[in-house]
């Protein structure tokens, strides 16, 4: 099973936490990321990705 | 935390090159379960060392063979051939064959999963779908390794060592998420039917909905007004109607004369309405107010009650026919004609033919008698006569009044009929300002009728309420690809720092120096304060680069390496023989018979380790195998029949 590096584990959250995306984000993001360099996606799991994505009150 | 776990196994040629029919098993006999930890493979040049390695990555990485014709069989009678790689990937047997047809100089992948398919062979390179789109060419690349890679990992003009990092942490698929966000954002403003997709857009349709609502407010006042103008003339109309009363109360017979002529009046119009309703009715019904209509149908009941049914004619109509010399097409009747007519007649009828020509005729018996339109039509002439009539008679008491009256009367009345006129027209203002009738909305605007207005106000709120959400959408997909290009990003930056720290370690274990370290990794590997590195050393830092790579990313991969030690000088060779175990799980070593000077030594510390010698037999020029560690050892190329150096 494919999981990420735990170098790229880090450098997720620390991104993540940057972009102030809350936990589940960061976790969702982590999933689809180990899925998506497996190539077992689908495009559905991005989209709720990206409605997940909190762009603040701007 | 375990990555892809793959295990190399054996591997088999069948017909390739000088390889008739041979097997390399990198399997402990004495452990079934595991390979070797080291194989060492010794195959003098020319008997296909180049071949096999070559085809190794082909058949791991499922990418074919460009130059299928050079791996044909000496034997130029043999059109095919294949070569197999058996391993674990994640603890699952797999053989993936390359089939060759020289002939046609085509080639194809087929893959075996003994556990799961009972050992049938399915056409495809058939990876486990969790590591399919990671072990590509560039991966295999990494751990199927010739000393090509080394130089390309430390010259400026190739970028191998940034790909290496891009591959083996997947950065890479970070740009490939990134298209695919893209491709996503893309569908999604297309099948939208708001076609707005920016910010611009948006405040466009939003500032359109400001005017239409401004538009609804201004109509909606229009139509207070109106009203209220209505409710104002029609208490002013009901004032004059009271005066104007007032003066047939003056004259007292004339009141009572006018009251006989209103009621008779009255009664005239009820009349007009009750007939006009009752003719109506007769003219929805063509046979009651026409006669001629009225008989013809008639006439068609009684004849179709006179007529026998259907199924009596037809029988009639088939006996005669079958009695007949000759059919009406003028074929001659014979005997066995005649049968098939009285046989199948019976075919052409049936009980519902007959039940809807019994509905005809019950419905035509049950037609209304005729009623003379004409009575009607004489009698509302009549009554609008008779109206008229009255009216002139209601005119004609007004002039008993006096003079004055008359006047002031007359003034009344006038106003009246403007007054009337007036709350006409605004009724017609409001009518067009409120309907929601098709017949009255034709040519009009949401300027015009509040119907529309609200319309185009609720379809519009529903166009932004969607295009705000593909808006917004865009926006977070914005964000996420430049999370993606951040942790792009740091990860190299980071991953970078971390790698050459642990690279430099072995480095500095490999050549026994701390002078030769990496400084920078940017597209290659810079090597501190130096301008270059011998052979041997770049091998040393390649080695240790890669290890660093796999091991951190937690991959648990083989190493296969062509020629590890040609380039080394014997204190490095010793050291690399010494150090490159510790850092992969399965080495397979193809070397040649002067590599082993200094390298065997270091490496025969390490027990699980086998040898192989490939050569070719003297006596029929085959290619054989021999496992034995004294053979092995003593082997020098000139001992065997070797081919020309490749």
């Amino acid at each position: 099973m494919v999981k990420c590096s735990h170098i790229i584990d880090k450098v997720i959250s620390g991104v993540l936490n940057d972009f102030n995306q809350s936990s589940s984000v960061q976790h969702q993001y982590k999933k689809l990321f180990e899925n998506f360099i497996k190539n077992s996606y689908e495009n559905s799991d991005i989209t709720r990705l990206i409605e997940s994505i909190d762009v603040g009150d701007d | 935390m375990t990555n892809m776990d793959i295990k190399l196994l054996k591997i088999k040629y069948k017909n390739i090159r000088e390889f008739d029919d041979l097997e390399i098993s990198f399997m402990n006999d004495d452990d079934q379960e595991h390979p070797y930890h080291i194989s060492l493979i010794q195959m003098p040049n020319g008997t296909g060392k180049t071949t096999t390695i070559d085809l190794m990555r082909c058949a791991i990485s499922g990418q074919k063979p460009l130059k299928i014709k050079s791996f044909a069989s000496k034997d130029k009678s043999i059109d095919e051939g294949f070569f197999e790689i058996h391993g674990y990937i994640d603890n699952q047997y797999y053989v993936f064959r390359l089939n060759f047809d020289f002939l046609n100089e085509e080639c194809e992948f087929y893959t075996s999963r003994p556990n799961i398919t009972g050992g049938g062979m399915q056409k495809g390179h058939n990876l486990p779908v969790g590591i399919k789109h990671i072990v590509d060419a560039a991966f295999t690349d990494l751990f199927i390794f010739d000393g090509e890679l080394s130089k390309r990992l430390l010259k400026p003009e190739y970028s191998a060592a940034k790909d290496a990092i891009e591959v083996i942490y997947h950065l890479d698929k970070l740009s490939a998420l990134n298209n695919e966000i893209d491709s996503i954002v893309q569908d999604r403003q297309k099948n939208k039917m708001s076609g707005v997709t920016s910010d611009q857009g948006l405040t466009q349709q939003k500032t359109r909905l400001k005017n239409l609502k401004i538009t609804l407010e201004n109509l909606d006042q229009g139509k207070s007004e109106i009203e209220t103008h209505i409710k104002e003339q029609s208490d002013k109309l009901i004032g004059l109607e009271s005066q104007k009363n007032a003066y047939y109360e003056k004259y007292k017979d004339a009141k009572k004369m006018r009251d006989d002529i209103l009621a008779k009046k009255n009664e005239t119009l009820q009349s007009i309405i009750n007939n006009v309703d009752e003719t109506l009715d007769i003219i929805r019904m063509p046979t009651q107010y026409s006669l001629f209509f009225y008989n013809e149908l008639n006439d068609l009941g009684n004849n179709l009650v006179k007529l026998k049914l259907p199924k009596t004619i037809s029988t009639e109509f088939f006996n005669e026919l079958a009695d007949s010399e000759r059919c009406v097409c003028g074929e001659l009747i014979d005997e066995i004609r005649k049968q098939n007519i009285l046989k199948n007649a019976e075919a052409y009828l049936s009980d519902d033919d007959i039940a809807e020509m019994n509905s005809v005729k019950k419905s035509i018996k049950d037609i209304q008698n005729y009623i003379n339109l004409s009575t009607h039509m004489e009698k509302l002439s009549t009554d609008h006569r008779r109206s008229n009539e009255l009216r002139q008679e209601l005119n004609f008491l007004e002039i008993s009044f006096s003079d004055t009256d008359r006047k002031m009367y007359d003034t009344i009345k006038k106003e009246i009929t403007r007054i009337k006129y007036k709350i006409e027209n605004c009724s017609k203002t409001l009518l067009y300002l409120t309907t929601d009738d098709k017949i009255y909305l034709e040519g009009l605007t949401e300027k015009d009728n509040i119907y529309l207005c609200n319309q185009a106000i609720d379809e519009l709120t529903k166009r932004i309420d969607e295009a705000t959400n593909t808006v917004n959408f865009s926006t977070q997909a914005k964000m996420l690809r430049s999370i993606n290009d951040r942790i792009r990003n740091r990860a190299n930056s980071d991953i970078k720092k971390q790698i050459i720290i642990e690279s430099n370690q072995k480095i500095m274990q490999l050549l026994g120096t701390n002078e030769i370290l990496i400084g920078d990794i940017n597209n290659s590997l810079s090597i501190k304060d130096r301008d270059g590195v011998s052979q041997g050393q770049s091998l040393a830092i390649a080695y240790a680069y890669l290890a660093t790579l796999f091991d951190d990313s937690s991959h648990k991969i083989p190493f296969v390496i062509d020629s590890p030690a040609g380039a080394l000088d014997l204190e490095v060779r010793r050291e690399v023989s010494n150090i490159i175990p510790k850092l992969y799980d399965q080495l397979v070593i193809f070397i040649i018979s002067s590599e082993r000077e200094g390298f065997i030594d270091g490496i025969e510390a390490y027990g699980d380790l086998q040898y192989v010698t490939v050569y070719k037999d003297r006596k029929d020029g085959h290619v054989c195998t021999n496992f034995d560690k004294d053979f092995f050892m003593n082997f020098h190329s000139e001992d065997a029949n070797v081919i020309s150096a490749q």
